[in-house]
């Protein structure tokens, strides 16, 4: 195979691939309200928004005690994440998706670890002293810690 | 789009490496390659340490200019449909505060092919405030040095090439150490400082006209010569710092860059070859604004460069607007100004400039993928000009067209 069509062949796969991320849909057809988490050891009750953000966007990585922070994101085609990322991020799903891609090619960061459901975030938060999370407001976050997002 | 060769080149012309190492580095360039391939068939995508992240990007695009040849144009109005290009990154975290990453780059442009790792860095965190990195990294200057060739990261094909063309002011990488850091969350402070080595193209077509009665004599205008004004120029002990300020109102930020370094003589000329005249520093300085919201983005730039052989001032400022969820339309315009010590015969004073328009419209089928076209209006002949020997042939009859037009048509993904 000569090189250019090599090259062809690796941009036209490349390319479908990334379309059909696109194409998957959340089954759930109501409105996704969420809840913040933390472990129940962390002794934080509540976070101004832009600290949320902060962690979320990886422009901060630690707790106010210099312990490491360790935020879970749900998974890109969730109406949770689409939920989060308006009313927390004060961004659509694809804004923060060119973030993350402006931080990975310039070297600085990678994205946040996906779950790809609430029973995940939960079982990530409840082992982990540092992490943060965010699951459906429905959800039984008995083993988990729900803080405030102050504006 | 890609304007600087890559920098693992640098890096052996920086050695006067062998044929021998050459080979060695070509194979180790093929065995990272496989390495990616392999480590994207079997690694989870999750980031945690240990594991390897592997993200991508790439570009196809078919030009057409009408005069003269420019970005995926080749000129005469005929068709270049070979432009592609395609990047592998790769990033891991072996222990919690150590990371390393590499980009492997692969492109065919006007049947040429290259394979080059451009980036390879190890960067050890101190804390979110201070990481320390070595190797060859993204040069961190203005909106677009780090993400040169990130096509789904900006509302055209190609950047702004008054600003990061091919005018010796704006480097892809840097090979040297670096500092940087975050701090805040309201305000938030992104900056970065770096010493090393940096390689530059420039693309300085206006040096075969220097009058006679400057006192400089003219360079050759044959192939060689041609050569001569479109070369790799190498920056030693270059300083150079970037901050990037965020402010609490989503999407708006500001930054200001700079980089001193000392250009580097030519070793070895040939005999009847003149060495290069002593060489003073080139400084370059540069501020950038950007809004960016949902459905609008804003950008300009402003760079200011002063070089061996004169002074530069570029600028842009393009503005997009996301419209029915998938539809985007944008406009920019730049232009860019030489300012050389020598003087330059009339006839060739459109040498020293260029200014564009450019009018898109881009369809995304998705955050990572897009299809993009748009209408490229050039004047002034600094980055658009006769190839080859026909130049000086071209300017003394009078016949230098300074207007060309490009349209393009293409694809790029990241994922």
């Amino acid at each position: 195979m000569k090189a250019s069509s090599l090259g062809l062949v690796l941009i036209v796969a490349a390319f479908l691939s990334c379309g059909t991320s696109a194409a998957q849909e959340s089954e759930s057809g109501r409105p996704a309200t969420f809840v913040l988490i933390v472990n129940k050891t962390n002794p934080t009750v509540s976070l101004g928004r832009s600290r949320v953000v902060g962690l979320f966007l990886k422009k901060s990585s630690e707790w106010d005690d210099g312990s490491p922070a360790r935020p879970v994101d749900q998974a890109k085609d969730s109406l949770l994440r689409e939920a989060f990322s308006k009313d927390i991020l004060h961004k659509s799903v694809a804004a923060v998706n060119s973030y993350w891609q402006q931080q990975i090619f310039s070297g600085r960061a990678v994205p946040l670890p996906e779950l790809a459901s609430d029973e995940e975030v939960l079982a990530h938060v409840r082992l982990n002293p540092g992490a943060i999370g965010y699951v459906s407001g429905d959800a039984n976050v008995s083993a988990v810690k729900v803080i405030g997002v102050d504006e | 789009m890609k304007v600087n060769t890559s920098f693992a080149e640098h890096a052996l012309e920086r050695e006067n490496v062998g044929p021998k190492e050459r080979v060695i580095m070509s194979n180790l360039q093929k065995c990272t390659a496989l390495f990616v391939l392999v480590a994207m068939c079997s690694s989870s995508l999750a980031g945690e340490t240990g594991e390897v992240v592997i993200h991508g990007t790439g570009s196809w695009a078919v030009g057409n200019s009408d005069q003269y040849e420019y970005l995926q144009g080749g000129g005469e109005g005929s068709n270049q449909w070979q432009n592609i290009d395609f990047m592998l990154n790769l990033s891991s975290h072996p222990y919690e505060n150590l990371r390393i990453g590499a980009q492997l780059w692969y492109e065919i442009e006007s049947e040429e092919t290259e394979v080059a790792l451009e980036v390879a860095f190890a960067e050890w965190a101190f804390s979110e405030v201070h990481h320390l990195r070595a190797g060859l990294s993204r040069v961190p200057f203005g909106i677009y040095a780090d993400i040169f060739d990130i096509g789904t990261l900006r509302p055209f094909y190609s950047l702004p090439q008054s600003v990061y063309g091919s005018n010796g002011m704006i480097p892809e990488g840097y090979a040297g150490i670096g500092l940087w850091g975050q701090l805040g969350d309201g305000w938030h402070l992104v900056y970065d400082l770096y010493v090393g080595g940096m390689k530059t193209r420039d693309m300085d077509m206006y040096m075969m006209f220097i009058d006679a009665d400057s006192g400089a004599a003219p360079a050759d205008g044959d192939e060689g010569g041609m050569a001569e004004m479109s070369r790799d120029r190498f920056l030693d002990d270059v300083v150079g710092g970037h901050i990037q300020i965020s402010t609490p109102w989503d999407g708006l930020s500001f930054g200001l860059s700079s980089y001193v370094g000392k250009p580097r003589a030519e070793e070895d000329p040939g005999e009847g070859e003149s060495e290069d005249p002593i060489w003073s520093d080139q400084e370059v300085y540069g501020v950038q604004l950007e809004y960016m919201s949902d459905a609008l983005l804003l950008r300009t730039e402003y760079i200011m460069a002063d070089k061996n052989n004169g002074s530069i001032n570029a600028f842009y400022i393009e503005l997009a607007h996301r419209f029915l969820e998938h539809w985007q339309l944008a406009g920019r315009f730049e232009s860019i100004e030489l300012d050389p010590d020598l003087e330059i015969d009339a006839d060739a004073l459109s040498l020293l400039d260029h200014e564009e328009y450019v009018i898109g419209i881009n369809y995304w089928l998705n955050p990572g993928a897009v299809v993009k076209l748009a209408f490229h209006s050039i004047s002034g002949n600094l980055l658009t000009h006769p190839e080859g020997g026909e130049i000086r042939e071209v300017v003394e009859a009078g016949n230098l067209d300074n207007s060309t037009r490009l349209l393009n048509l293409g694809v790029q993904f990241s994922f």
